[in-house]
């Protein structure tokens, strides 16, 4: 997603208290830009949950991971209109830190979460995201495995879409199994894919720092060691004892 | 999202009569409208000359400062449309959350350094006070402090 | 009304329209908290005539709506005083988006008739017409127009629940309202 546009301040489009106008009479709500808004109550989400592990079994992590690709993929699509006009440049050509921090604007705005994101490893094409107070698993309060699976399709098909690359996510810490907030690897789509090979072959889920140790012994592109770069702190996780839990502002 | 201070009295309020607390902070505030009114006036009339002067202040004072482009600038200038509407709702919250929240995690994803975005206020500043009339600039100054103090503190200890 | 053009202004600062309509409000709001004032001295009273004229227009309603009458009285007090409110911020917009609506949908579904609603709202404006100043009844009338225009705007039951209807000789002149 880098951009040599120069960087823009031009405030928080979604931060309006007129942004989801709601006309009464028709029962329709809407966006400035007039692209129309649903309220998902959390009954309707589990519902929905459980009716694809009922009817699908096993393979309910696959439908609803591949359900949050393509609304990852809209959502994008509608994000890029909306914001390509505010800054009148395309969405897509604006500085980074502007796009991670409009996305993120964009992800508390529609209550999906607090969005954050940082580097996993230098020079490769991992980012880590993480969302606090995510909605899936604060309704799913407990479980064996990460259930976050419609954010990680949503935020790999979202920065797929941004960088025009192959991107796919992987949930590696989540609320349901104790943590304090979800964590995504989000990276190239083959990567992602051996990653849950593994992850989903492993009796227990792995740590979120095993996984990262995994990623950083198996990933051919990386030298073998991880930097892990917030934008405040940066800790070293393979070959080195860890050093903090801490990973973002 | 976030609702004024007087779109939340007629929520509460609901099925009842608006009660005489409420009632005299409306008023207040109703009396405070031609005050903002004319600030918005003053702020609307000044913008096209606000780029140039800021631009010619900023460049003399910190001629090394990259992050000074005519963009940026003129970004900062506009910010005061935001200052503007928060001074018209009388709610400070409207610029917390459009533009002050925004301000600094765009600073904190970019590494830039907030006494850069901070000077250039305090010359804009020092243009408002020496180009408004007092009136207008005394209606401006608590929404303005407000920017530059949350300018001064680290994203982390924002407290919104 | 401040509120709603000051927030969903598109302009970077308000249009000359915006601030004249914001100017030509703010010089009536003193009038306008006088007559908020008046309502509030009057509402017990507006409201108990108008359900007492409900009645007698409508003397078998308490047969099909159990506590009819004291529910029309409770919600009559409630529709007052936000037509007030709604006076007194000079627009309804906010009104109808957290009420009218709703509440339309109410009388629907309680299986009301337009015809009772046309002639509970005129009694209702009768009644507010007798109990405020001219001035204060000036500032409420095209609010409560809006509210009892809106309200009676539902469609004939197929089996209506509010029983015999009985025209009496001080009917209201439901044809001065706007609605």
């Amino acid at each position: 997603m880098a951009s040599q546009a120069p960087l823009r301040f031009k405030g928080n489009f979604f931060a309006d208290p007129e942004f989801f106008r709601t006309d009464v009479t028709k029962g329709v709500t809407k966006t400035p830009t007039g692209c129309r808004i649903i309220t998902l109550p959390s009954e309707f989400l589990i519902g929905f949950r459980d009716a694809l592990i009922y009817e699908c079994g096993g393979s309910y992590r696959q439908i609803m991971k591949s359900t949050g690709r393509r609304w990852g993929t809209q959502f994008a699509k509608r994000l890029e209109r909306e914001l390509s006009s505010f800054y009148q440049t395309p969405f897509k050509e604006l500085p980074e830190p502007i796009i991670r921090t409009c996305l993120a604007e964009a992800f508390r705005a529609h209550g999906y979460g607090h969005l954050s994101f940082a580097t996993v490893l230098e020079h490769a094409e991992f980012v880590l995201a993480e969302v606090r107070n995510p909605l899936l698993p604060a309704l799913i309060r407990e479980s064996d495995r990460t259930s976050d699976l419609l954010m990680a399709g949503m935020l790999g098909a979202v920065l797929a879409h941004l960088t025009g690359k192959p991107l796919d996510a992987v949930q590696t810490e989540c609320p349901s199994l104790g943590a304090d907030r979800s964590r995504f690897l989000i990276g190239p789509g083959s990567v992602v894919a051996e990653l849950e090979e593994w992850i989903n072959e492993a009796s227990q889920m792995p740590s979120h720092k095993a996984i990262l140790r995994h990623l950083a012994q198996h990933n051919s592109l990386s030298n073998g060691s991880i930097a892990e770069t917030s934008n405040t702190e940066t800790e070293n996780l393979v070959g080195a004892q860890a050093q903090s839990e801490e990973m973002s502002p | 999202m976030m609702n004024t201070w007087l779109t939340d009295i007629i929520r509460t309020t609901n099925e009842a009569l608006f009660n005489e607390a409420d009632l005299t902070r409306i008023m207040t505030y109703y009396a405070s409208m031609p005050a903002r009114l004319k600030l918005s006036e003053e702020l609307e009339r000044l913008e096209p000359t606000l780029v140039k002067s800021l631009q010619t202040e900023l460049s003399k004072r910190y001629p090394d400062r990259s992050l000074y482009s005519r963009r940026f600038i003129q970004d900062i200038v506009e910010s005061l449309r935001c200052v503007n509407r928060a001074v018209l709702a009388d709610d400070l919250r409207l610029l917390r959350y459009r533009w002050i929240d925004h301000v600094l995690d765009v600073a904190t994803a970019a590494n830039i350094d907030l006494q850069e975005i901070r000077d250039a206020y305090l010359s804009l500043r020092e243009i408002l006070q020496s180009s408004l009339p007092r009136s207008a600039w005394e209606t401006l100054e608590p929404a303005y402090e407000e920017l530059l103090d949350a300018l001064t503190r680290s994203p982390k200890t924002l407290t919104v | 009304m401040i509120c709603k053009i000051i927030l969903q202004s598109k302009a970077p600062y308000l249009t000359p329209q915006e601030r004249a309509e914001i100017e030509s409000y703010l010089s009536t709001v003193k009038a306008r908290r006088a007559a908020l004032e008046e309502v509030r001295r009057n509402v017990g009273k507006i409201v108990e005539r108008t359900v007492a004229r409900i009645r007698t227009m409508y003397p078998q309603m308490a047969r099909f709506h159990q506590n009819g009458y004291e529910k029309t009285q409770r919600d009559l007090g409630m529709i007052t005083n936000l037509t007030a409110n709604a006076m007194f911020l000079g627009e309804h917009e906010t009104l109808d988006e957290m009420f009218t609506e709703w509440f339309r949908t109410i009388m629907k579904a309680v299986h009301l008739t337009p015809q009772l609603l046309k002639d509970s709202y005129g009694f209702w404006l009768d009644e507010m017409k007798a109990a405020l100043s001219e001035e204060s009844f000036a500032l409420m009338r095209p609010h409560a127009e809006h509210v009892a225009d809106y309200l009676t705007r539902i469609p004939v039951p197929a089996r209506d629940e509010v029983g015999e209807r009985v025209p009496v000789s001080s009917s209201h002149g439901a044809e001065s309202w706007k609605f």
